[in-house]
């Protein structure tokens, strides 16, 4: 990859005797959001941790634009911001004061604390302070404190878990915004939608390795199916579903065979979702 | 070291710090309790120890021969009250004498003299009473002791001047303002470390090196600037100012370095509590050596507080000066790095 912002080569940590992240490589190009999905203990904090500096690799090496980051940490942090998976602001501060002081330790003399709020929906919430919160404006706070230095990469750890819809699409607009902007985002979910939505890439993680990692789009191509869901009136007038795969040798005929012998109600195409991809690469489900 | 990244996490903690209703209560509440108490210790020292006497006969003869010899009791109607007066604490100790004694000590017989302590009296102050009943006894009998006592004191005379209760409680009132204080700021980093505030502040440019140095430059400037202001207001600052400031500031130190390790062992304001009032009692023990002397055996030595303790009083209390206590403040500096850079180790490691 010509221009990788992130490069990941062979990470390896191990918890005991726990192998969380097992020689782990892939690249990120500069721009781009690779969503990095993945169940529960996959792995894919312990990779953003290794990425970010906050642990050291065990094995292997991550390279953040042209930067070692094990040899490197403070110049690689000054250039990425970082929204964790759970909420870590100073509660008994104010949002502008959070903000405040995040911008002071990057050394960011011109911080629009209040232009920021409200890229975050925060606009008029700044001298609250944060134990008045809810869990959905904690984390809308904690994308913006990820984004007081004005970082070339984002990571976003789990950013929408457990918010209400309003909260989560705010956040995902803002990514869809950097993105735009030319930040590369790392996003670490297992929201297949949000990935399937937001994600140039998508990177299957499973026990610690990498399974798949491609568009959504070859990976719907490469490992799903295509098919066609009916309702039919059946007996009694009673509803029933057929399923007709598409890209079989007997699709076409299945189609006419439908539609000539059974009293169609309803008929939707579907595709794969990401979700119905990785229990089959991995036989586990996403939220298990 | 970047000043600019310091000073906002300076300002940070005491925000913080003052935010914390029961820390901020407690040091301003504190000040003031600790000025109370010190205030409610007696200021001067009865130097008297006063013994109860009673005779069963001759008590008019008996006195009068001891106080024409410069001794002096209280003198009991009974045996009832001079018992009443021993269980009541009125007199240390009671002396009753057996009938006809003035005259059995003529004829060289041996009288028996019962000697009444309470229960708790130790075993030094009952040998000090037996004594006194021989010395009496030579008293009553004419026979002068035979041999001349020459008395030499040690160091600065104290006699008619003891130290009060409320100068020797100097040295634990300043540990324990050190220790509070410490509590407070060991209970914030502990809070920040399970909130996974300071995973936050690393993963900014900020050094371990400056996050330690912002904390310890917040917790020494805290516990300092405390117990300065108490010294100042409980006179404790009068005798060689410099030098107990220098002692707090190293006190000061050994607070931080032992905050950091309380705040590496505890998870929550709770749990660094109960482990900081455990530090508080132990670190306490040598400045409780200083208020009651001869409680305290020599192992309290080892102690980190003794050096701090022992070197206030010194100095507050019996005049010492830099010549004097110097290898007490060189101990509690080698104390301070050694508390310091555990503190620091084992924080980091937490950290990761």
């Amino acid at each position: 990859m010509a221009n990788a912002a992130i490069v990941a080569d062979s990470l390896t940590y191990r918890y005991g005797e726990l192998t969380a992240v097992d020689r782990i490589s892939f690249q990120v190009a500069e721009g781009e959001v690779l969503g990095f999905l993945g169940p529960n203990g996959a792995g894919k904090t312990t990779t953003v941790r290794m990425l970010t500096g906050q642990l050291r690799p065990m094995e292997g090496t991550a390279t953040i634009l042209g930067l070692d980051v094990a040899r490197m940490p403070k110049a690689v942090q000054a250039q990425i911001g970082v929204c964790f998976e759970t909420a870590n602001l100073y509660e008994q501060m104010t949002a502008v004061e959070n903000l405040r002081l995040f911008g002071r330790l990057f050394g960011v003399k011109d911080l629009n604390v209040e232009a920021l709020l409200a890229r975050v929906g925060l606009d008029g919430r700044g001298k609250d302070r944060v134990a008045g919160y809810s869990k959905g404006m904690r984390q809308r706070l904690m994308v913006a404190r990820a984004l007081v230095n004005r970082p070339r990469i984002l990571f976003l750890d789990e950013p929408t878990e457990g918010l209400d819809p309003v909260s989560a699409e705010a956040i995902r607009n803002l990514v869809l915004e950097e993105r735009e902007r030319g930040v590369t985002v790392l996003l670490t979910t297992h929201n297949m939608l949000e990935a399937d939505r937001l994600s140039d890439r998508v990177a299957f993680v499973n026990q610690g390795r990498i399974v798949a990692l491609d568009t959504p789009h070859n990976l719907k191509q490469q490992y799903g199916k295509r098919t066609v869901k009916a309702q039919v009136a059946g007996e009694q007038g009673r509803l029933e579903t057929r399923q007709v795969t598409l890209d079989a040798p007997d699709t076409a005929s299945a189609l006419q065979a439908l539609f000539s012998q059974e009293r169609v109600i309803t008929v939707h195409s579907e595709e794969a979702s990401l979700e119905d991809i990785f229990v089959q690469l991995t036989g586990r489900r996403l939220t298990q | 070291m970047r000043w600019h990244t310091l000073s906002p996490l300076v300002a940070k903690d005491l925000a913080l710090f003052f935010r914390n209703r029961f820390f901020a209560f407690i040091t301003i509440l504190g000040l003031a309790a600790y000025v109370g108490l010190y205030l409610a210790m007696p200021q001067t020292v009865d130097e008297i120890i006063e013994v109860g006497l009673h005779a069963r006969s001759d008590a008019e003869p008996v006195t009068e021969i001891l106080n024409a010899q410069g001794l002096s009791f209280l003198s009991m109607d009974s045996e009832q009250e001079l018992r009443q007066a021993v269980l009541d604490g009125v007199v240390m100790g009671g002396i009753l004498l057996p009938e006809g004694m003035l005259a059995d000590l003529a004829q060289g017989a041996r009288p028996t003299v019962a000697v009444l302590v309470p229960s708790d009296t130790p075993a030094e102050m009952r040998e000090v009473m037996v004594v006194l009943v021989e010395a009496l006894a030579l008293g009553l009998s004419g026979s002068p002791l035979n041999l001349v006592v020459h008395e030499e004191t040690l160091g600065p005379d104290m006699g008619g001047s003891q130290i009060p209760p409320r100068d020797r409680m100097l040295p634990l009132l300043a540990v324990v303002v050190l220790m509070m204080e410490t509590l407070g700021l060991a209970s914030l980093i502990a809070e920040e470390i399970q909130t996974g505030t300071l995973r936050a502040l690393m993963i900014t440019p900020l050094g371990v090196g400056e996050l330690f140095a912002a904390k310890g430059f917040t917790s020494v400037t805290m516990t300092f600037a405390q117990v300065s202001l108490l010294m100042l207001i409980i006179g404790g600052l009068q005798h060689q100012p410099l030098l107990i400031l220098l002692t707090l500031l190293l006190g000061s130190l050994m607070v931080t370095g032992i905050g950091f390790l309380m705040a590496s062992w505890g998870k929550e304001m709770l749990s660094v509590m109960g482990i900081g009032m455990l530090v508080i009692i132990v670190l306490s023990i040598p400045p409780f050596g200083v208020l009651f002397p001869g409680t305290v055996t020599a192992w309290a030595r080892l102690i980190p507080s003794h050096h701090l303790a022992d070197t206030i009083h010194q100095v507050a209390n019996l005049g010492a000066g830099w010549g004097q206590v110097w290898q007490n403040l060189v101990i509690l500096l080698a104390v301070d790095v050694l508390l310091f850079g555990l503190g620091i180790a084992v924080l980091k490691r937490k950290l990761r």
